[in-house]
């Protein structure tokens, strides 16, 4: 079996605010179809990283490849600044508040990057877009405008979104803990199919049961750095350290 | 008293009309200049830049702090002053020129307008949802598409009330242009009531006349805003 391509690495990550250091040198590698769930208690830097990923967060210092294209960072400062909305395309990203644009309809959520970005005609764009949308289920809400949708509901237009632009991995920055309890499943069934189709994702979750069953990999973070990392079966029968054993104990 | 308002030589309908035609020329044509101060005024003093904002808040702190009668002395005289001196220095026998009323009018009216709309746009930008400039930069948009796809389209939604304003406080102050001799509706007001003596009857007529436009400005705001807040839930 030939080894999974790469699709993203991220090398020796730092990220400091001011001169609090909240990601101290953090690596991580995605290969194609890998689920990764990042976990870790609150503060312990996993949006920060995320979001260092796609460059919404610049870090400090560290390498960014996506797709084989690199972007370097040092003292704060991108080598090849140009790259970023390159990597930014290739990368979906889902945020814990949906972020959808509330002036335009789901339909026109989902149409906006390909056709502006991707510079698709209008017309592949719709095609995608409504197909995309009957994908999340949402066939018969694509012409509401985000505020007439529930939370679960905009969560997948924002889903659809993301997958629009045919990204190589898509990025979850807790994508259920804005939802009503009773909406979070819709969402994470969505998540699922998506892992099963072979996606490439990254997920910060508080989602015990999306990390145990969903995902291929576990990374726990602690205090901006990895704590542990490896299969999911395996982290959570025998935690190695003591932070992760607390930190599964604590949400059980 | 029907003949008071009758068109042509004999009643003052038609020198009204005309001084209601040039009172709405004047504020349309300030609209676009006093806005596009404005968007600058905004613009520098959201900038990272510090002589930037502080250029921005310069413009607004001063214009915000004159009357407006007096910045219109001042952009009519002083502007005019410099014409002449700018056409003397390129034909020394140029005759002097007079700066014209309506330019200046314009200019001055503009100025405040830009002023006061810069607040209004910056309150505007800064309430706008960050979640969704970054959701724009995470598909790859870039800062002008971030700008004109997702923040001015919201913009107006937020700006239009205080933009609205704005506009009605303009179009009231159009006739301070009276005083330096624009033959607006204000101004044709007062000649009219110096010739036939009936003060009464005529700024009743003129009171009247700006009334309407204002009501007029209010309905149309209204579908500007009902359009800008479509699909906006009422409270959020
Ligand atoms: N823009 C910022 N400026 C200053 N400090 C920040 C900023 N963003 C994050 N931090 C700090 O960085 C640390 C890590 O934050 P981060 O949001 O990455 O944590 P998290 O692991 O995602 O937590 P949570 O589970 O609560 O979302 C926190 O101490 C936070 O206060
Ligand atoms: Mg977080």
């Amino acid at each position: 079996m030939t080894k999974p391509e790469t699709i993203l690495k991220a090398e020796d990550i730092h990220k400091s605010f001011g001169r609090l250091e909240v990601l101290k040198g953090i690596s991580l590698e995605a290969r194609n179809h890998d689920v990764i769930s990042i976990l870790g208690s609150s503060g312990s830097g996993k949006s920060t990283f995320l979001r260092c990923l796609n460059f919404l967060e610049i870090p400090t210092s560290g390498k960014v490849t996506v797709h084989g294209e690199e972007i370097l960072v040092k003292n704060g400062k991108p080598q090849n600044v140009r790259h970023i909305e390159d990597i930014r395309s290739r990368l979906g990203m889902v945020f814990q508040q949906f972020n959808l644009w509330t002036h335009r309809t789901a339909l026109e959520n989902v149409m906006e990057g390909p056709v502006q970005v991707k510079r698709e005609p209008n017309a592949e764009a719709r095609d995608k877009a409504e197909a995309l949308l009957k994908r999340v289920g949402l066939e018969d809400r694509m012409h509401m405008y985000p505020s007439q949708l529930s939370g679960g509901q905009q969560q997948r237009v924002a889903i659809a979104r993301a997958l629009a632009m045919e990204p190589d991995a898509i990025l979850f920055d807790e994508p259920t803990s804005a939802l009503d309890p009773e909406l979070v499943g819709e969402v994470l069934k969505v998540m699922q199919s998506l892992a099963a189709e072979g996606r490439t994702m990254i997920v910060v979750t508080h989602e015990m049961g999306f990390a145990r069953e969903v995902s291929s990999e576990v990374v726990f973070l602690h205090e901006g750095r990895i704590a542990e990392q490896g299969p999911p079966d395996e982290m959570f029968a025998n935690p190695k350290t003591e932070v992760f054993e607390r930190f599964i104990s604590k949400v059980k | 008293m029907f003949e008071l308002f009758a068109y042509g030589d004999a009643g003052w309908g038609d020198e009204i009309l005309r001084g209601l035609a040039i009172t709405v020329q004047l504020a349309i044509v300030t609209l676009p200049v006093g806005l596009f101060l404005g968007f600058l005024a905004a613009f520098a003093s959201l900038s990272g830049l510090r002589p930037l904002r502080a250029l921005g808040f310069g413009y607004t702190t001063i214009m915000r702090g004159l009357p407006e009668i007096l910045t219109l002395f001042v952009v009519y005289n002083g502007a005019g002053l410099l014409l002449n001196k700018g056409l003397r220095w390129w034909n020394p026998d140029a005759p002097p020129s007079d700066f014209s009323p309506f330019a200046a009018g314009v200019i001055a009216l503009g100025m405040v307008f830009g002023a006061f709309a810069g607040e209004v746009l910056r309150g505007a930008f800064q309430s706008l949802d960050k979640g969704q400039v970054e959701a724009g930069r995470a598909i790859g948009m870039t800062d002008r598409q971030i700008f004109r796809r997702i923040q001015l389209p919201q913009l107006w939604r937020f700006a239009l009330p205080g933009l609205g304003n704005l506009w009605i406080n303009m179009l009231k102050d159009t006739a301070l242009v009276s005083v330096i001799a624009l033959d607006d509706l204000m101004r044709m007001t007062k000649v009219a009531v110096g010739v036939t003596k009936q003060p009464f009857t005529f700024y009743l007529l003129a009171c009247l006349i700006y009334w309407a436009m204002c009501v007029l400005s209010e309905v149309v705001l209204a579908q500007m805003e009902r359009r800008a807040n479509r699909g906006i839930r009422r409270a959020v």
